[in-house]
């Protein structure tokens, strides 16, 4: 057992027990450094200034550390048998709680249901902006676009193990799922399945379909 | 058992101090990750799980009410690993085991879990509330348990009306470190600050569930993060130097929770302090120790904070490490930088403060209130913490243009209670460069 400088003697070799005081010629033997999430303005990958959990431009993952999905198709193993569509209509009750406080928006008089297939690791839902050089795959600017739904709403993330989450990628009106009439906190996944339905903007409800081939 | 996590403690503060001063903060971050190759893959820990299930009249007002509890119950018991041992609790102003009618917990298997969903349908209610004989029955369940991971989900649709707050408070006395509980409120009319002392006390975590449709995918969550679980009564010891005092100690992350007078004295220089059971997670210390200044140069240990977990022989291993140190200077811009995560944890404990008052404050006095939560608001806005700022938004109104606040009109129970159980729930650090809520043309 070590003795300090103050006549100590010690358990530990690092730090005096009794005093505190470090034992000469001892490196500090712990690291410093700054919690993991510590705070990175741009994208490790590609250098584009950080604006939510995923990268704009390279879809990296700032909140995993990076796990990028590889380009081309990637089909996790359970959508091998299932095959996952999201079913897009135009919901009164959504039109009801979102145009409570503006008489600016009227509901539209026709509302073809789209289906449109879900065959990515994510999928973002917004309004197409003109500068986009790929479209979100649940694109509400196509007609009737719903006014209410932001840029980049959301997005739809699925698991290898066939579990889905969706997560607000800090909409102006909110994203509403389990039949809540509280938003989902921003930035924060939350879990969805077969039959959640996912109230955005002034009227749009997309509804998660898992059929089996 | 054996232990399958690994501990890492970080430790972010700035050591430097001003000559002659003499306090030192700083944020522990403690996460813990599956062990490797060390624990036999079909030898899972020993736990024990018991759903408290009110059963007061109230939980048919209205009849959904009710079957959701069931719903909800039912989901949790699906999540139930093979070989945990259960049971279920109804209470009013007693408690009793519902099921098994042997009155003891018994092991999960498919047989179990459908003799117990099937007993739920029949479970039928009347008569008031006295929440601490509910843990009192469960707490005696656990009797044979101390060595497995011990935890309990708590359902209530009301307040305490059968039974005093000593009462109450006796009785989680005589709960606390034999089991965790997850509280969760349904409805608004029952009172934050009791399950909120019940959760604390047993080292679980507090939800609101405002609709009783959200209850089984609620309890489905809980059973499932509790199954997770692997190893239970983690300790935070931290040892100091002759001299040297801690002076708080406090979890910052994911939920503020007070540990500085739960230390239990380990050694003639250390103390333990309770963190219940833990899965592959992290969560944030922020701890404060007072030491007696040294010269400048000085370079001292002011503490060392460690993970301490049980072992299978009843000893106990040494899981992780952090030293949080202390080096005196006479140069103020060394010794003045806070770094943004300490910063940040002692912002949020600010911003909770002022959120509970303001809202306690809603009772009776407005102005107080609007002041509050104004400066919760401001402050929440400074520290980057969006979701706060939400929270704050169901009960003021913000102007932009004037930059004031007026409380909204008619603000709804739930949503002052919906933000009360929020104000204990902190984010982590902030991201830089967010771009706020789209605008629309």
């Amino acid at each position: 057992m070590p003795t300090c400088t103050g006549g100590h003697e010690s358990q530990s070799s690092d730090y005096c027990d009794t005093c505190g005081k470090r034992f000469a010629g001892k490196s500090t033997p712990q690291q410093h450094c700054r919690r993991p999430s510590a705070i990175s303005a741009f994208c490790p990958s590609c250098d584009t200034p950080r604006q939510g959990r995923f990268c704009e431009l390279c879809a990296y993952d700032f909140s995993n550390g990076g796990s990028v999905p590889a380009p081309g198709i990637q089909t996790p193993p359970d959508r091998q048998e299932n095959r996952w569509y999201a079913i897009v209509t135009g919901d009164r009750l959504q039109y009801e709680l979102a145009t409570e406080r503006s008489d600016r928006i009227a509901f539209p008089i026709c509302f073809p249901e789209r289906r449109i297939p879900l065959a990515a690791p994510r999928t973002r839902i917004g309004r197409r902006r003109a500068s986009d050089a790929v479209p979100p795959e649940i694109d509400l600017s196509e007609p009737p676009a719903d006014p209410a739904v932001s840029h980049h709403h959301a997005e739809l993330i699925a698991h290898d193990d066939g579990t889905w989450e969706i997560v607000d990628c800090g909409s102006k009106n909110g994203t509403y799922v389990h039949g809540s009439t509280d938003p989902i906190p921003r930035h924060t996944a939350v879990g969805v399945g077969h039959g959640t339905e996912i109230r955005i903007g002034a009227w749009t409800a997309i509804t998660l379909q898992k059929t089996e081939e | 058992m054996t232990a399958a996590l690994e501990f890492t403690a970080v430790v972010d503060q700035n050591e430097y101090l001003f000559q002659g001063e003499r306090e030192v903060e700083a944020l522990v971050s403690v996460a813990a990750k599956g062990r490797e190759g060390e624990v036999e893959p079909d030898q899972p820990p020993r736990a024990a799980a018991v759903l408290i299930i009110d059963r007061s009249g109230s939980m048919e007002m209205p009849r959904q009410k009710l079957d959701k509890a069931k719903e909800a119950a039912a989901a949790a018991i699906d999540q139930l690993r093979d070989g945990v041992a259960f049971a279920i609790v109804a209470g009013n102003e007693a408690g009793e085991v519902f099921w098994p009618p042997e009155g003891r917990l018994l092991p999960a298997d498919s047989g179990t879990r459908a003799a117990a969903k099937e007993a739920l349908r029949g479970l039928r209610v009347a008569g008031g509330t006295a929440i601490g004989q509910w843990l009192k029955v469960a707490n005696h369940l656990f009797t044979d348990c101390s060595d497995a991971i011990c935890h309990a989900i708590l359902l209530t649709d009301g307040q305490n009306q059968h039974e005093t707050p000593e009462q109450l408070l006796e009785l989680l006395g005589q709960c606390e470190g034999r089991f965790t509980c997850d509280c969760r409120g349904v409805g608004d009319d029952w009172v934050v600050d009791e399950l909120r002392t019940i959760s604390s006390t047993l080292l679980g975590t507090l939800r609101m569930v405002p609709e009783p449709a959200g209850l089984a995918e609620d309890f489905r969550t809980a059973m499932e993060a509790a199954m997770q679980n692997t190893v239970p009564d983690v300790r935070l010891r931290i040892s100091t130097p002759d001299g040297a005092k801690v002076r708080f100690v406090k979890q910052a992350y994911p939920t503020i929770e007070e540990l500085t007078d739960r230390c239990v004295q380990s050694g003639p220089r250390s103390g333990d302090y309770p963190t219940g059971s833990w899965r592959a997670e992290s969560r944030d210390y922020h701890v404060a120790i007072d030491v007696e200044p040294g010269e400048v140069g000085d370079e001292m240990l002011a503490g060392r904070v460690q993970l301490v977990v049980p072992r299978a022989d009843g000893g106990e291993r040494i899981a992780g490490q952090g030293l949080v140190r202390a080096v005196w200077t006479d140069d103020a811009a060394e010794s003045t930088p806070i770094p943004p995560s300490l910063a940040l944890a002692q912002g949020q404990e600010e911003l909770a403060q002022l959120i509970q008052k303001g809202v306690d404050a809603l009772d009776h006095d407005d102005d107080t209130a609007t002041a509050l939560l104004g400066q919760a608001r401001s402050k929440a806005v400074d520290l980057g913490v969006q979701p706060k700022v939400d929270q704050i938004d169901r009960l003021v109104d913000f102007d932009e243009e004037t930059g004031t606040f007026e409380l909204r009109v008619d603000i709804a129970r739930r949503d002052k209670m919906w933000v009360d159980v929020e104000s204990s729930t902190t984010a982590p650090p902030p991201l830089e460069n967010v771009t706020g809520p789209e605008i629309e043309e």
